[in-house]
């Protein structure tokens, strides 16, 4: 057994608020920004911080110092390992094992995190060089620059783009070294120097982003395409369009879409790729309502037809539209719009699109509303109009009742609120009590917290472990998990979401709620919201800057777990183990980025090791804590050095609520998407592969957990107290 | 945005905000014990005995 004097001076964060902000640096990243908004206003908006709160008090908070308390008791044993600290905390031969997933977990999510973070990092550097410039205002060109940047549509075209490979791989290696960079200059001299200055940084440019979106002045309804498509394209090229789509029909097929709806598509997708090949007579700063919502149904297409063969007294539709906007309350709005969001969810549940009714003040709201329209479209001269009097007036009817598939979609033009702000923040904090008798919205919550919080990937642990044995952890894992909150609620919740609306108006905004796509929030819809702002190439900087930057934070945090178990396991030095783990590590990202198509591989591995392996590491070290150390020495070991005292009230809250909440979580969040993904591993070779590839790389770490554990004897690490 | 909604953005931030205020304020009010301590063979007392 090495003698006390034989070990190395134990790594130790120089500063309390160094470790304060590594582990809120750890905790604060893309989901903040950008999942963050998404989820809440999809699930009730501010009625979904009632269960946020109470899952932030029941098992975030009280999970974070569980944590640090025993990140630390571990490191007090020389261990800062999570299998290592495992074995200190449950004296059993298989807690090592248990301990393991805190290897796996954050190595795992490295492989694909790094990736985002590239993302992040091409496109601040994209828009400070101005190489988005000639995307304009269209969401089409940012959508597709974000398929073809990603690959998300073919496979390996991030290595083979027409014999090139893209310009992301390039970022994401610098990302990757940048990583690592960071990471080999050490604990204090590497992380927490970074995080110090990243994370003021990071916040500022946030306050800085919020402070614009707050001060935003309210933004006109723009044209829809029919009205503004011809001063965006060359005038041959607009006869040309005009002439198909004379000659086209407006039934739709077999898969539901007429010929009009694809030469407009077509159209658009020509428009968007001569933008971007910078051809001359394309303007790419054309405000116009591109086609979604209503827009894009089939009566729309047929509006927006007759509009065009009337040589535009089919301003009547628009007319109809501002009387509607004009003669709604804000209240009628919203309940159209509660209506648009429920149905659009029916759709997605139900095979057939179910009907519901209206309240009644919205009904009589929309008797008189149709009353003007029928006014306004008796006035519109002969030629092709009965075909849009005979449409709308079919819309009409089917108003009045119950709205049906295609017309529901005008529900969103009627509901359209001025695009304001403070309409904007409408949809993050209005609340819609209802959802709280769903569970789904209580399980999107504690998720939303429990991932927000970076509880259960191993990392709270480690980085614990590097304090002294009085240093404070109450006070430190309170104020990490507050700065979280704060970068989460009143910066998150205050940017993306108000900003899209004021921008991109009811449908898209409802659109981007629907899909609750954290990357088609954040790569897609954001870039078109900077691209209408004034000055906002300048934003999009600070914005995509500031994703990077608590990015990194992040990622670093989920390499120093396992540069700690090569250490202390293998007796690796720094140099040696940054390299072995380098490896390793781009061995796995490959893949990943390899196989982009759907992000199939990013997704499988954020699946099963992201979500559902952490269920299961935060309840057994919640578990160990309450059980197995016991509810008072765990407090007891939390309570050494602290500087505030954990309320009486946590003790049984540790011991039964929390694991209660943790398992039912758990299990609900398994019953709802395990069938899915068990699926997936059935159906797609690349599924099963990546699981494989998880379950052979856990084995891995198993066994280079036993080696490690011989190693552990041998310097005696582990058997008594160490250290400071 | 209607009333209830201001009054829950206005609550939660108050409540997230308050929170951060307290606990950097707790954080950095409280100077580090190895600062402001010292063990006794870190005090000279001019004792030449």
């Amino acid at each position: 057994m090495a003698s006390q004097a034989d070990r190395p001076t134990p790594e130790q964060w120089a500063t309390k608020i160094g470790v304060i902000l590594a582990v809120a640096g750890s905790a604060v990243g893309l989901g903040n920004f950008l999942r963050f908004p998404g989820t809440a206003a999809a699930s009730g908006a501010g009625a979904f911080m009632i269960p946020y709160f109470l899952s932030l008090l029941l098992l975030g908070i009280p999970i974070c110092w569980v944590e640090w308390a025993l990140g630390r008791r571990g490191g007090r044993f020389g261990l800062n390992s999570s299998p290592g600290i495992f074995s200190v905390l449950w004296k059993h031969p298989l807690s090592k094992y248990l301990g393991t997933l805190g290897l796996l977990i954050p190595v795992v999510i490295y492989m694909y995190y790094v990736y985002i973070e590239s993302w992040c990092l091409a496109y601040a550097v994209g828009y400070a060089s101005g190489a988005f410039e000639p995307f304009g205002t269209n969401p089409y060109a940012y959508q597709q620059h974000f398929a073809r940047m990603t690959g998300s549509e073919t496979n390996g075209l991030v290595f083979d783009d027409n014999g090139k490979v893209q310009a992301i791989l390039f970022f994401f290696l610098g990302t990757f070294a940048t990583n690592f960079l960071v990471i080999y200059r050490g604990l204090t001299r590497g992380i927490e120097t970074f995080c110090k200055v990243a994370m003021p940084l990071l916040i500022l440019a946030a306050i800085v982003v919020a402070v614009r979106v707050l001060t935003l002045p309210a933004q006109p309804i723009p044209e829809p395409w029919q009205r503004s498509l011809e001063a965006a394209i060359p005038a041959p090229e607009w006869e040309r369009f005009r002439n198909d789509l004379d000659s086209a029909t407006l039934e739709p097929d077999e898969r539901g879409r007429s010929p009009v709806q694809r030469l407009v598509e077509d159209e658009f997708r020509r428009y968007f790729d001569a933008l971007n090949r910078h051809e001359p007579g394309y303007d790419a700063d054309v405000r116009m309502a591109r086609p979604t919502g209503f827009l894009d149904s089939p009566d729309g297409y047929r509006v927006a037809v007759a509009e065009l063969q009337s040589g535009g007294a089919g301003r009547a539709y628009r007319e109809w539209i501002q009387f509607g906007q004009d003669d709604l309350d804000d209240d009628v709005k919203r309940e159209l719009q509660k209506l648009e969001r429920r149905q659009l969810k029916n759709d997605k549940q139900l095979a057939q699109a179910r009907g519901e009714d209206l309240r009644a003040d919205a009904l009589a709201s929309r008797d008189s509303l149709e009353t003007r329209r029928r006014e306004l479209l008796a006035g519109v001269p002969g030629g092709p109009m009965p075909l849009l009097t005979a449409e709308l007036i079919r819309l009409g009817v089917a108003l009045d009742r119950a709205l049906e598939v295609q017309q529901r979609s005008a529900a969103i033009e009627l509901s359209e609120l001025q695009r304001t702000v403070f309409n904007g923040l409408g949809y993050m904090w209005n609340p819609d009590f209802e959802v709280l008798a769903n569970s789904d919205v209580w399980l999107k919550a504690a998720g939303q917290v429990f991932f927000s919080l970076s509880v259960g990937f191993g990392i709270i642990l480690n980085y614990a472990s590097y304090l002294r044995r009085k240093d404070d952890v109450v006070l430190s894992g309170l104020t990490a998990s507050a700065t979280n909150e704060f970068c989460e609620v009143s910066l998150g919740g205050l940017v993306a979401i108000p900003a899209t609306f004021v921008f991109l108006g009811t449908a898209t905004t409802l659109s981007v709620l629907d899909t609750q796509s954290t990357f088609g929030l954040g790569f897609n819809t954001l870039p078109t919201v900077f691209a209408n702002m004034p000055a906002g190439r300048w934003f999009a900087v600070a914005w995509f800057s500031l994703l990077f930057l608590a990015g990194i934070t992040s990622s670093v945090s989920m390499l120093q777990p396992a540069i700690a178990f090569l250490e202390e396991g293998f007796g690796l030095r720094r140099r040696a183990s940054v390299v072995g783990l380098g490896l390793i590590t781009l061995l796995g990202a490959i893949p990943v980025v390899y196989f982009s198509k759907n992000s199939v591989v990013l997704a499988t591995l954020d699946f099963w090791v992201g979500s559902f392996a952490l269920f299961i590491l935060a309840t057994i070290e919640v578990l160990i804590f309450g059980w197995v150390l016991g509810i008072e020495e765990g407090f007891d070991e939390a309570h050494r050095g602290a500087q505030i005292r954990i309320p009486w009230i946590y003790r049984p809250i540790v011991k039964y609520v929390t694991p209660a909440f943790l398992l039912t979580v758990f299990v609900a969040w398994s019953w709802q998407n395990a069938p899915e993904e068990i699926a997936k591993v059935r159906s797609d070779r690349v599924v099963l592969a990546t699981v494989a590839g998880i379950g052979i790389f856990f084995g891995f770490l198993l066994l280079l957990t036993r080696l490690a554990s011989g190693e552990w004897k041998r310097k005696g690490l582990g058997d008594r107290e160490v250290g400071p | 945005m209607n009333a209830t909604g201001l009054v829950l953005m206005i609550a939660s931030n108050a409540a997230i905000i308050g929170l951060v205020v307290y606990c950097f304020y707790r954080v950095f009010s409280i100077r580090e014990p190895e600062k402001t301590e010292h063990a006794p063979l870190d005090i000279d007392t001019r004792d030449r005995d």
